[in-house]
């Protein structure tokens, strides 16, 4: 029998988890919600992101582990500085994504299926990109972003937990409010609702795209900051968060932004808790075979509304 | 005001429209009537720019629109009310008259026309915390006709049979407000199948397999033999 103490550390760690989770899965669900196709290039933006801080941050002297052909900007900039140009550098390449792949794809037959090819070569491209430019190797972050932990009695959260966890929910709170209060959000909720009516309301659907697909991918270039903070970072690092990303945006009812954050946590929890009374390897199938378990009884997940 | 010229419109291969050519002057009352299917919600969908005409052209306000985007048409004070009001069902009641406000202009006096427009209706200022999918379908009607009115410098309202499937009562309340919105000045269009309710109007075209059967003033159309045909018994 497990104690109950060491039931505790997963608690905190699927708290942790799933915040990053719905930070990662909310930019697939605006996606879908908004623009109706599913981005498979979710996890390359994230990938993406997390290179280009690394890029901006590493000194040149750590390259050398790796031999010399490894690039870096040489700019040292702090990792809390250089999130900022990464995180815009990925809408902007959201925004171009839209404007040149999904544009051109999106009001032909079959738009769903074309542009989940599309975004799949995307993905792909850019890994090799990576890969050609970074090597296949596993890196980390020069430095923490910070050094440091708290106790609480038994747990130990470290200060780079804190500040997943915080920057997390910090920026879903504020995309709550955005969507809920600011001119471009109640147009990208009325688009989402009514793509017709919201035209006929004076709303330039086409850039309420390209803003909510480079938003989409904004949030991804962030969790993949926060995230590879505390694992490796290489071209394939995107997989298993978008894998994570489509159970969660199923499970919780595709395109329903409470079902997103709520199903995000479930899914870290059940993570957690697998990898701590079985396995670590299973924590993922395990949430697999619930998300599957509810979409049968439930097939349009926890919070999904029926199609109109 | 809105002029079209041998319009020829459409889905897809379907050509609905087969060169309607109609005229409604500044601030005028006038009105499309016609048995279902034969494309008097295509009319509006394509003077609005949610369809693109085949061939023909549309104007508004001495400016050629056709092929514009619904929002830039919307932007020049030609407005379109869809049939069924389509409101946007998970929001609010206020956010579905913010929405209506998302042009720059009209954005910036939103506020104003909020309290403007809650003036004009004031059982929806008490449910402007509902959410609109929660409405009823005259409270749905009505807050459609409010969104429409949010944008700065309406010129041309074109509502798309706002009586349907309301009680008589909730259609005359909806016809008197209407009458209300053609005070200040704002022309407006109703896609009608009731005769009674567009007795006052300056102009009526009856529509027929795609084309203007027949137009002139209420009483020449209401009592033609044609009207009187199509609405004999049905
Ligand atoms: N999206 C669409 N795709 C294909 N055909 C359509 C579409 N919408 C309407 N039609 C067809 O176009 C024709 C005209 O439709 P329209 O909606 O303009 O008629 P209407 O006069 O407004 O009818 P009602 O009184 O029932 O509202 C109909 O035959 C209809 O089936
Ligand atoms: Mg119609």
């Amino acid at each position: 029998m497990v104690e109950t103490a060491l039931l505790l550390p997963p608690l905190l760690s699927a708290i942790i988890l799933g915040s990053l989770y719905a930070l990662m899965a909310m930019g697939l669900t605006l996606i879908y919600s908004t623009i109706r196709i599913l981005n498979f290039a979710h996890g390359a933006f994230f990938m993406a992101g997390a290179y280009i801080v690394w890029w901006l941050n590493t000194p040149e002297s750590a390259t050398r582990l790796f031999g010399t052909m490894i690039p870096v900007s040489g700019l040292q900039l702090p990792l809390f500085v250089a999130v900022i140009p990464a995180v815009i550098i990925i809408f902007g390449a959201g925004v171009v994504t839209q404007k040149a792949l999904i544009l051109p794809l999106i009001r032909k037959p079959n738009t769903l299926i074309t542009t989940l090819v599309a975004t799949l070569a995307l993905a792909t491209i850019l890994e090799s990109v990576a890969t050609v430019i970074f090597g296949g190797g596993r890196f980390s972050y020069a430095q923490e972003l910070v050094v440091g932990n708290v106790r609480f009695g038994e747990l130990i959260v470290t200060y780079v937990e804190i500040i997943q966890f915080a920057v997390a929910i910090g920026v879903l709170a504020a995309l709550y409010l955005f969507l809920k209060k600011s001119r471009i959000g109640i147009g990208m909720r009325a688009v989402a609702q009514d793509l017709d009516a919201a035209s006929l309301c004076g709303i330039n659907t086409q850039t309420v795209y390209l803003l909510t697909f480079g938003i989409g991918a904004a949030l991804a270039a962030l969790a993949g900051f926060l995230l590879t903070n505390t694992i490796f970072l290489s071209p394939s690092v995107g997989a298993t968060p978008l894998t994570i990303a489509f159970i969660v945006v199923v499970f919780g009812g595709i395109g329903s932004v409470p079902g997103t954050v709520i199903a995000s946590y479930v899914v870290a929890l059940v993570q957690q808790y697998v990898t701590l009374l079985l396995d670590p390897s299973w924590g993922l199938s395990f949430a697999f075979i619930l998300m599957i378990a509810v979409l049968i009884i439930r097939p349009r997940g926890l919070f999904g509304f029926k199609e109109t | 005001m809105l002029v079209l010229e041998n319009v020829r419109s459409g889905y897809g291969q379907v050509e609905v429209l087969k060169g309607v050519s109609l005229e409604i002057k500044k601030g005028e009352y006038a009105a499309i009537i016609g048995a279902n299917g034969h494309g008097k919600t295509t009319i509006l969908r394509t003077a609005s720019g949610l369809l693109r005409p085949s061939s023909g052209r549309v104007k508004f306000d001495g400016e050629d629109i056709t092929g514009m985007p619904p929002y830039k048409v919307a932007e020049k004070g030609l407005i379109h009310i869809p049939e069924g009001a389509r409101l946007f069902p998970q929001m609010t009641v206020q956010e579905n008259l913010v929405a209506g406000a998302f042009a720059k202009s009209s954005w910036r006096n939103k506020a104003k026309n909020l309290a403007r427009v809650y003036q004009l209706f004031p059982n929806i200022a008490e449910r402007k915390n509902q959410l609109a999918l929660t409405l009823s379908g005259g409270e749905r009607q009505t807050v459609a006709i409010a969104r429409g009115l949010m944008a700065e410098n309406v010129k041309l309202l074109m509502i798309d049979e706002p009586s349907a499937g309301l009680a008589p009562i909730l259609i005359d309340e909806v016809y008197e407000k209407i009458g209300e919105i053609r005070k200040t000045g704002v022309g407006v269009l109703v896609v009608e199948q009731s005769p009674k309710r567009i007795a006052d109007c300056d102009c009526i075209y009856l529509i027929e397999n795609g084309e203007v059967r027949m137009q002139g003033s209420a009483k020449e159309v209401l009592e033609s033999k044609e009207v009187m045909q199509a609405y004999l018994g049905s």
